[in-house]
């Protein structure tokens, strides 16, 4: 499937356990079951039992188990995440617009997310643990790679491009992991303060300017 | 020996026994040799056993870390070198470090978990260390006037974990490549030029 935003990806947002690939189905049902009862109590046979699958079946799409379906679980957030993140950037028509419904996009995105939040909540270090020694930076890559060439257009030059969808995932990533206390990055006006104070000052200074009429925010 | 030396010296010896065989395989017998303390003693400072010497000896360690890469910068002349020089300095030290170039699975899990309850702690140092500093640049008008030093702080901290965490490809160690992204992604609506 392909990761960029598309009528495929947007498909299986939309289409829940039932019909959906056996695949989606499990995970669907491991995220339900991580809601009911966390990580660390789920077992493979709770998710065969939600997803209505013999135990034998989800070894078979999942031979590494509980960890394998996290993985997949992990990648799925991220796939639609990357979904959302390209339509937001292709929609804005400046530099601070598109920095900051990115933001605020991906933020409400993640906050919506029930099983993601429960485990956040109760069991933060399997997060992590998830993210820790390169999932992070894979994760930064492929949200480089995916939506840094439709911020193109704004940024003017493909690596300026990329570091501002980096410089992104940093930011919601790092909120995700430890909130700021009051301000968060759902509220519009939080997110683009923190893209207009620290993020475009930089850009300007470097000298990739971008492209003139296109951007309302240049002084 | 008093009972904080005792503490350090087992937990120092913690951490050069995960060093040595991985974090998963030293044992309480490998620590108490190591540390030349009796198991008693260790379950005296840890009643937690084995669980609760991993988790006070990572959240050592972190702290140790950063305090041994506060002191590393500490004479930088200004606030673009210390960020330079400490991004340089952490991804060192991170590479260079046998624990951290070593974890398997299991083990970045336990970490994780072990070092997740001290995390927000850990923040607050940093950021606390990097308010006293943004204020003291504002005083000798190195930084904007108007900056909020507070929201600066909290920024700079997020930005500098972030890329410590995940360079994405750069190499921390390439001081004029560091330099540009400290100028721009760090300090573009921080500095005054």
């Amino acid at each position: 499937m392909s990761v960029i935003a598309g009528a495929d990806a947007i498909e299986v947002v939309d289409t829940g356990i039932v019909g959906a690939t056996p695949h989606d189905r499990v995970v669907a049902a491991l995220m339900e079951c991580v809601v009911r009862w966390g990580v660390q109590k789920t077992t493979v046979e709770d998710v065969a039992r939600a997803a209505g699958m013999s135990r034998a079946t989800v070894y078979r799409l999942f031979p590494g188990g509980k960890r394998s379906m996290l993985d997949a679980a992990a990648l799925t957030i991220v796939m639609r995440l990357v979904d959302i993140a390209c339509r937001e950037a292709q929609l804005a028509e400046s530099q601070s617009d598109a920095l900051t419904s990115l933001l605020v996009s991906a933020s409400e995105f993640l906050a919506a997310d029930e099983a993601l939040q429960f485990v956040l909540e109760h069991d933060a270090g399997a997060v992590e643990a998830q993210l820790a020694l390169g999932g992070l930076d894979l994760l930064f890559v492929t949200i480089g790679e995916t939506v840094g060439p439709l911020l193109v257009p704004l940024f003017g030059t493909p690596e300026v491009a990329r570091d501002a969808a980096i410089w992104v995932a940093r930011i919601v990533a790092s909120h995700l992991m430890n909130p700021a206390g009051g301000a968060s990055l759902v509220q519009q006006d939080v997110a683009r303060h923190i893209v207009e104070t620290y993020f475009l000052p930089g850009i300007y200074e470097s000298g990739a300017v971008a492209i003139p009429g296109r951007d309302s925010t240049q002084v | 020996m008093t009972e904080l030396d005792a503490r350090e010296r087992i937990m120092a010896a913690a951490v050069r026994c995960a060093a040595k065989k991985g974090v998963q395989r030293f044992s309480l017998e490998d620590v108490a040799t190591e540390a030349a303390v009796s198991r008693t003693t260790i379950y005296r400072q840890f009643p937690g056993g084995r669980p609760q010497l991993v988790q006070e000896s990572a959240t050592w360690e972190v702290a140790r870390f950063w305090m041994r890469l506060a002191d590393s910068v500490a004479d930088a002349a200004t606030l673009e070198d210390r960020l330079v020089g400490g991004l340089k300095m952490g991804s060192d030290m991170m590479r260079r470090s046998p624990i951290m170039s070593n974890l398997n699975a299991t083990e970045i899990e336990e970490l994780a978990i072990a070092l997740r309850p001290s995390e927000a702690l850990v923040h607050e140092v940093i950021r606390s260390y990097l308010r006293d500093l943004l204020a003291e640049e504002q005083i000798a008008g190195k930084v904007r006037p108007d900056l909020d030093v507070s929201e600066a702080a909290d920024y700079l901290a997020r930005m500098l974990l972030s890329v410590l965490g995940a360079p994405v490809g750069r190499d921390l160690s390439d001081e004029a490549a560091t330099r540009e992204l400290v100028r721009t992604q760090f300090l573009g609506g921080i500095a005054v030029r």
